[in-house]
């Protein structure tokens, strides 16, 4: 496969972030780790919004018995 | 396309047993498929076994197959890097999807052999295979015979044959029995002659081949990878993020969360949770589904498992 044009979904320092193919093969081999790759940054950028939103509902769950006094 | 001799070049290091993801009509779903793909290929992982084992290869027609085929070819994979599974029992179905993958440039096949009228005599296996090959008609294509286990398995009589007359085509067994002992009878037999693949990934440690056909190398194929390559050696290195357990404790570790799951249903309900896409867990009838209380509890372990995006 080609790579050239795509776009990777990556874990870095800690953070998530979309990088393009000439950033990606920048980056040292033990800096990131690799959660997907994309062929155009539109599907890289839907997919990160994707797991904020499922993050953020994660959290929220996380939360809910908190709000309800179930957990003290 | 990439212009190889095929001859001299048999199966080699992890070849995934790529698991098919399904829309909720449960037709194939070629874009997760293709994505799916891509992300292995990404991390260095570009060999793939289409309509297998884990695959549910033999769920889909001929049409299905070859319109994915046509799909993954089409967006970069390529052909010489696909082993494609025929599973049939009917011969010119065989010999159909045989022909016109190839045609796209796909040389390697994985063929089951006719498992509807069991039991079969050796004579019968034996011819099944000579009239495919005749069929066929093609001189540089790799034939790997899928031993499923059990009464099912081609007789060691019928390869021992078929490798007498096609020794050019006829290039390797995968065992997809689990047990050691099956694998190890099969290495004896044919060493030298066919390569002999195991399937089951607990058992690479001790069979230390130089190929293998994983369905767990779709969640964590850079442990297949460092467990193929270090096998017996190493067993102090590890994979950065792993941080307490080896490589091949981890296969122990995700063995013993799907068994008493049907496969294929709970490496897909895994691969559904990495990816966080609900539609990955989906399978075609007759493979047997899970239970809410069955996904509940492999979700679970799953989280305890905590599978690092490196692996």
């Amino acid at each position: 496969m080609n790579f050239e044009n795509t776009w990777y979904l990556i874990e870095w320092h800690g953070r998530t972030k979309v990088v393009s193919y000439e950033e990606f093969s920048k980056l040292g081999k033990n800096e990131f780790v690799l959660i997907e790759n994309f062929a155009t940054h539109h599907e890289a950028l839907m997919e990160y919004q994707r797991l904020i939103k499922l993050e953020i509902a994660d959290a929220k769950e996380k939360l809910n018995p908190l709000k309800s006094g179930k957990i003290t | 396309m990439e212009n190889v001799s095929i001859a001299n070049n048999k199966l080699c290091g992890v070849w995934i047993d790529i698991l098919n993801p399904l829309q909720p009509d449960l037709n194939i779903d070629e874009k997760r498929l293709l994505a799916h793909l891509r992300n292995l290929s990404a991390k260095g992982f570009e060999r793939f076994v289409l309509f297998g084992y884990a695959g549910e290869g033999a769920s889909f027609t001929n049409d299905e197959k070859l319109s994915a085929l046509k799909r993954v070819i089409s967006e970069g994979v390529e052909p010489s890097n696909i082993c494609l599974g025929i599973n049939t029992s009917a011969i010119v179905d065989a010999v159909t999807l045989i022909n016109r993958a190839y045609e796209k440039g796909v040389k390697r096949f994985l063929v089951t052999p006719p498992i509807y009228y069991q039991p079969l005599v050796n004579e019968s296996i034996t011819d099944y295979f000579e009239n495919l090959l005749k069929r066929v008609g093609l001189a540089d294509w790799q034939l790997y015979i899928h031993q499923l286990g059990g009464a099912a398995d081609a007789p060691e009589a019928s390869l021992s044959e078929l490798y007498r007359s096609h020794s050019e085509i006829f290039c390797g067994i995968v065992d997809q029995d689990t047990h050691v002992n099956h694998t190890m009878d099969l290495v004896k037999s044919f060493a030298g002659q066919v390569l002999v693949i195991p399937t089951h990934e607990a058992n690479i440690q001790i069979l230390r081949p130089n190929t293998t056909i994983s369905v767990m190398a779709n969640l964590i194929p850079n442990v297949l990878k460092h467990v193929l390559e270090n096998q017996g050696v190493s067993q102090a290195i590890k994979i950065a993020g792993m941080k307490i357990r080896q490589p091949d404790e981890r296969i122990s570790e995700l063995q013993k969360i799907m068994t008493n799951y049907p496969s294929t249903a709970a490496m897909k309900l895994l691969l559904s949770q990495h990816y966080r896409q609900s539609e990955w867990g989906l399978v075609r009838p007759p493979q047997g589904k899970l239970g809410n209380d069955a996904k509940e509890s492999l979700i679970k372990a799953f989280k305890s498992f905590n599978l690092t995006a490196d692996e």
